[in-house]
Formats: C-alpha cells, structure tokens, sequence
C-alpha cells in the first residue's frame, strides 16, 4: 500500500457505482431479460419492417408496427433488469450486507440508481437499435430510448417499494393486457393516464384513439409515474428498518 | 381415501392462511364490482329502452331481442374475469410452494407426492370454484338490479343456469392448467407470464382470424368457443369439441406437472 | 403410536448431483433410547443423507429405513417421525399457528396439539404473528414445534440450536435427553462439538461423503482428548482449508 492509497478519503462515489454495477452484471437474470428481449425486438422489428406477417383486424388486415401494445411488449423482459438490480436486495437479506458497506443509505441508493441506469441504457440501446435500423426509424432513437428507461425506472422503484422482484414485473406486464382492456373502454380518461398507455402515446403508437396523450403529455406523464416510483422506493428505504 | 381428505384438508388452510392470496382475491372481486358498477347504468338505460316488439340495443345501432342478448351480457361479463384473473390467482396459490424450501415442509407432511399433487388439485378446484360462485353472484346481482322492472324471471331460466355450470367448470379447468404451469416451472411470475400470454392470444384473437386450427387447441381460446355464441362471435371450434380440450389441457398439465413433482428432488 | 424401538437404518446411500458425489455408501444404524449424533463439516453430507432418509431427495442407490419402511410409505408419517430441516421453511406471509394448522390437517394430528407445541417451544405469545416477523431463534423454535406435532417416536433435528439463546439451548438439550430416555429415538446432527459431546450417546461421523467413525461417544474418543480432538482426527485433511 502506497502513501496515495491511505490519504485517499473514504469510499469514492464511483468505487460504489463499479459495486453496483459488479451486482447487475453478476446475476444471470440480467443476462436473460437481455437476450429475451434482444431477440423479440429484433424479431418484431424484422418483421414490422418486412411485413411478412399481417393481422386480421377489425378493419382488414394490419401491419403489426401499427400494433403498438405488440411493438411494446420487449421492454418488459427488458425492465426486468432493473427489478432485479433492486428487488435482489430483499433476497437473503443482501440489503443487510449492500448497508453494511455503505451505511449512507442516500449514498447507496445514488450509487444504485446511477448503476441501474448506466445498465439500463446500455441494455436499452442493444434492445432498440436493431430493431429501428431494420425498419429505417432511427430518427425515434431518442423516444425509445426515454421510453424504455423511464419504464424501468417505474419497475426499478416498485421493486424497492414492494421488496420483491415478482410483483412489479407481473403487475407492469399484466396491466396493459387486463386492466387497460377491461378498463379502457368504461374510463379512458384514466386508463391513459397508465405507464403502458403514456409509454404508447410517447412513442406515437396509441392502441386506441379513447387514450391517446400528445407524445409531449405522454412524456410528462410517464416521468412523474418514474419519478413518483423512485421517490417512494427512496422515502422507504432511508426509513425502513432493513 | 382419508390421507387424501387430510392432505386436501391441510392444503386447503394452507390457502386459506395466506395472505397474499387473500389480497389478489380480493383485488379480483373489488374488480369485478367496479366494472359491474360502471356498466349498470349503460345496462338499465337499455332495459329502459327495450320495445314493445322486445328489441334491446345494448350496443349502439345493434338491435337484438332482449332476453338473449341480456343473457349473452351476463356470461361475458363472468367470463372476462373468469378467464383473464382466475388463472392469476392460481398461478400465485401453486407460487407459494416454491418459496424459501416450502416445498420440503409439504413433502415431510405428505412424501408421496402423487397424493400431494392430487390434494393441491383438490383444494385448488375447492378454493377457485368458490371464487368463480361468488363472481357469478356479483354478476347476477348487478343484471338483476337491472332487469328487475322489466323481467324478474329472467336469470332462473334453464339455459341461464347451464350457462353458470359452463362457467363455473371453465372457471376451474384454466385455473387447474395455471396451476399446474407454475407448479412445472416452479415459478409464480413463469406461471403467470403464461397465463397472460395464453389469454393475451385468445382475448386479441390474433391465431383465431389467421390459424383458427391452432387457436381451437388453446385453453382460454377454448373457453371462448364453450361458452359464446357462434352468431356473436368469430369461434374457432364447436363447444364440444372445446369442451374436450379444456379437460385434456386440464387433465395433461396437471399429470405432467405431478410426474415432474415426484420425480425431481423437493428442493 | 407406541412409542417402542423404531430404528433407522442407512443401508449404501449414494447420491450423485451430476458428476458430483455427495454421498458414497452411506451405512449405518441409530437405535432407540438414545441420542445419536450425527457429526460432519460443512458439506460433509449430512443433510443430504438426512433429505434422502426423509424421501425428498431420490437416493442414486441405496436405501434408508424407519421402522424398516421407507419415509414415503409410512401412512401419517408426522406421527411416526418428526423432522427439523434446514431447507424445509415455513411460507413467510403466513402466521405461525396456521403452519402448525395444515400440518396437523395433514398428518390427522388433532388440533389440540398445536397449543401444546406452541406452549412447550415457548411461541404460545407470538403465534398469531406472520413468520416473516419472526426472528432467527424464533423460526428455529416454530421448526421444533412443527416436529413435536405428532408425538413422534422418531426425532431428526438437523442443526437445531441455530439461532437459539443459551437458555434455548439448554431447553433442547434437557429436552432430547428425556425423549431418548422414553425409548425413543433421536438422531442430531450438528457440527458443534462441545454442545454434541453434551448431548449425545452415540456419535456418527461423515467426512467427505463417507462414514468415518459410528460409535458410542467414549468409543470415539478414546485416545483422543476431547470430541473435537476425536473429529479432527477422523476427517483429518478437512481442517487444513481454515489453516
């Protein structure tokens, strides 16, 4: 050990981002939720962009880019990277362990959140961008890219908040199929105001004109469903005893 | 036969004792009672409106005698819930076993897991079948408030209680078949993905208009096909030939998952 | 149930995990009226003997017996056998007396039983308490009680003073040394020396997979200064990971 190490103050911010980092990367269900959704996007891209296969629809047959709750669907294998990177904490006890080397709960949850969205974006890239590539639409990047973190970030902070991984990524996957669907039609003032629906008319693909937001409110809203997802997970785990 | 009564007794307060099984239940009914208090008002302007000649014209520009067309509401309104959240519940009672070495607890009470299978299906039909009742309860209260004035003898008549039969054996067999994915997979959130994806397939009737062959052999596709009308809706199979397949389905997961079950070690 | 002379018996268990041996020919027998102890390091395969003697891991070949059947075939096996495991947990959102509930449902054990457990670990106050609110010690005393349940002639306790305080364990050990003294049987593993040199009559030890010693404790530790000196000159090559 060198005189430079031991003057060195505390632990540095990025030691904890590396830290949490090392966690995500190290748990095969990242890996998975990558490859799962890497290979349906590339799949739906292709054939949204080759048109090969067309749904009947009430009004004749469809392209499936126009399917926007199909063309969606990848980014909840997706977000399950960052469920896990939180939700893992409750298994075991690891939050336990991950306070124990940072006691500065706020620290740890910075760390966190910064590592949890390093991978995500990352992932995220990888996710979309063949997929927008083969169907010439690489002018949407920065919407999908919005889209699909602001969505993880909602999974992210649900997973603190319930201290699960199962519930948020069951919950997010099946609102848009059974509640939006039996909802939607008696409410659509509010069911547009979901995760799912926000995230469709951001991206300009709404599944039904009743719930449609401009792509600017469906921008807002999304982010206060991140934002308001964050800041409870963030509010319980400083105040929760681990 | 009294190990079996036991071990469906002891599997049965396992449900009943756990909690988070009572919230998604309860999620599920408080459901099930807003859609139907949402829909109630549309329901009785309609019965209102019904003419003299008994045409109804629940949805707008469809005229349609009255008697069958309210009936047809009912079973779809049961159905809706039946098929998309009964599975769900089920997915997470079959979960529950899988969790931190559980199962080992089970299979020191009860080790030949032949019988522990077949007393978790006996439960799991008991508990489902009592909330698929309840469902229909709810749905026939709502459609009586709403046809009380005009006809109070409508939902006692013989197709109507067919009709709850249909629904109340739907309701079990897809519950049975989540039940016994998750118990395959170990694995409430695999069993639940599946139960969705499987009655994503049916609901949006994406194989019905392009290989309406396949979508017949599905489960929730075939719970369609037993219990609409084929005059309303674009059916895939006749309700007896989806009848067959519900119980097949029923029946072959539920074998597979309590082979796999004694096979494997109770880890 | 009498509670006369059932004995257990290891006849050449062997358990592969792949390629991996946990077990090779594991024999040996635990009589009644007496604590055995069941002595081993960490992966040794004791709990993987004890899940195959209890039919939830498939034994690659071999046998193990209770009251010369196997654990699945015996009709309520809780009244015969009661068991603490490691991997054998109660479902956290559940609250202590309803898992003490379905496994009397299950075994036709009557319901009284579940107070008179709880009474005797010491939970009758926290009972209607969810078990993820349960501390270490207290999970430790509702596994023990789910075991008592039957009123079996056979106890196996895998590691049961984890997580209980001295008075808890002194509780266990008073407790195990009347029930042999009742003619029943108790088999105990652990890798605590001291608390087994207290405790049992007859000592097993399992290094590796295999048997290495099966005798009455002053058997084991003649020549030896203690126990602990005893085991680590049975599984000798095993201590030198800590050195």
């Amino acid at each position: 050990m060198t005189a430079a190490d031991t003057a060195r103050p505390a632990i540095r911010m990025t030691d904890l981002v590396a830290a949490e980092l090392t966690k995500i990367r190290s748990l095969p269900a990242t890996w998975i939720a990558l490859a799962v959704a890497v290979v349906a996007n590339g799949a739906l891209g292709f054939i949204a962009a080759t048109d090969v296969v067309r749904l009947a629809g009430d009004s004749g047959p469809t392209s499936i880019a126009q399917i926007g709750t199909l063309m969606l669907a990848p980014v909840y294998a997706f977000l399950a990277i960052a469920v896990f990177a939180a939700g893992t904490e409750y298994r075991g006890g690891q939050l336990r362990l991950s306070l124990a080397a940072v006691p500065g709960r706020g620290r740890f949850l910075t760390a966190k959140l910064l590592a949890t969205l390093a991978a995500s974006l990352v992932a995220a890239v990888l996710v979309v961008l063949p997929s927008l590539v083969l169907r010439e639409a690489l002018g949407d990047l920065g919407r999908y890219l919005v889209a699909y973190l602001l969505l993880a970030l909602i999974g992210y902070g649900l997973a603190f908040t319930v201290r699960t991984v199962v519930t948020p990524i069951a919950v997010l996957s099946a609102f848009p199929i059974l509640i939006s669907t039996t909802l939607g039609g008696l409410w659509p003032e509010a069911v547009r105001l979901l995760p799912h629906e926000a995230a469709l008319s951001l991206l300009g693909m709404p599944a039904d004109p009743a719930t449609t937001l401009s792509p600017g409110a469906g921008l807002l809203v999304l982010a206060a469903w991140a934002a308001g997802s964050v800041a409870a997970a963030w509010i319980l785990v400083i105040r929760r005893d681990v | 036969m009294s190990v079996l009564f036991a071990a469906a007794g002891a599997e049965l307060s396992k449900i009943r004792s756990s909690r988070i099984v009572w919230l998604i239940t309860g999620a599920v009914i408080a459901l099930h009672l807003l859609i139907g208090l949402a829909n109630l008002r549309n329901t009785s302007t309609a019965v209102e409106g019904i003419t003299p000649d008994g045409l109804i014209e629940i949805f707008a520009g469809e005229h349609q005698p009255a008697g069958e067309a309210l009936i047809d509401l009912l079973v779809s309104f049961s159905l809706q819930i039946v098929v998309m959240f009964l599975p769900i519940i089920a997915a997470v009672i079959a979960g529950q076993e899988f969790r931190e070495g559980h199962l080992a607890q089970s299979v020191l009470a009860v080790p030949r897991r032949g019988l522990l299978m077949a007393a978790k299906a006996i439960a799991l039909v008991v508990f489902m079948a009592g909330v698929a009742i309840l469902v229909e309860l709810i749905s026939n209260a709502y459609m009586f408030l709403a046809v009380k004035d005009w006809d109070p003898g409508l939902l006692l008549g013989t197709d109507t209680l067919a009709d709850h039969g249909k629904l109340l054996a739907l309701a079990v067999l897809v519950s049975l078949v989540s039940f016994a994915i998750t118990t395959l997979a170990r694995s409430t959130l695999i069993g639940i993905v599946v139960s969705v994806l499987l009655m994503a397939l049916a609901m949006t009737q994406v194989l019905a208009r392009t290989v309406p062959a396949v979508d017949a052999l599905l489960p929730v596709s075939a719970g369609r096909n037993l219990l609409l009308e084929p005059a309303d809706a674009d059916l895939s199979s006749s309700a007896g030939y989806a009848a067959i397949v519900l119980v097949a389905w029923a029946l072959l997961s539920t074998l597979a998952a309590g082979l796999l079950l004694s096979r494997r070690d109770a880890r | 149930m009498s509670h006369a002379f059932v004995v257990i018996e290891f006849k050449g268990v062997t358990k592969r995990y792949g390629r991996k041996v946990a077990v090779a020919e594991v024999t040996f027998s635990v009589r009644p009226g007496k604590v055995t102890g069941f002595l081993g390091p960490n992966g040794a395969g004791k709990s993987t003997s004890l899940r195959v003697l209890l039919g939830l891991d498939h034994a690659t070949s071999g046998t193990a017996l209770i009251d010369g059947k196997r654990y699945r075939d015996l009709r309520y096996p809780l009244r015969t056998v009661g068991a603490l495991l490691d991997g054998a947990q109660p479902a956290p959102d559940r609250r202590g007396v309803d898992h003490l509930i379905w496994i009397a449902r299950s075994n036709r054990i009557p319901r009284s039983r579940v107070g008179e457990v709880l009474d005797a670990v010491g939970l009758t106050d926290a009972a209607k308490q969810r078990v993820s609110k349960y501390s270490l010690g207290m999970r430790q005393r509702l596994g023990i009680a789910a075991a008592l349940l039957g009123d079996p002639a056979v106890l196996i306790l895998d590691e049961p003073v984890n997580g209980l305080d001295p008075d808890g364990i002194r509780w266990i050990r008073n407790f195990l040394r009347d029930y042999a003294t009742q003619g029943r049987t108790v088999l105990l593993s652990s890798h605590l020396m001291t608390e087994m040199a207290g405790t049992a009559d007859d000592v097993v030890v399992i290094a590796n997979g295999r048997i290495v010693a099966d005798g009455s404790l002053p058997e084991i530790t003649r020549g030896h200064a203690s126990l602990e000196a005893a085991f680590f000159a049975l599984t000798g090559e095993q201590k030198q990971v800590w050195a």
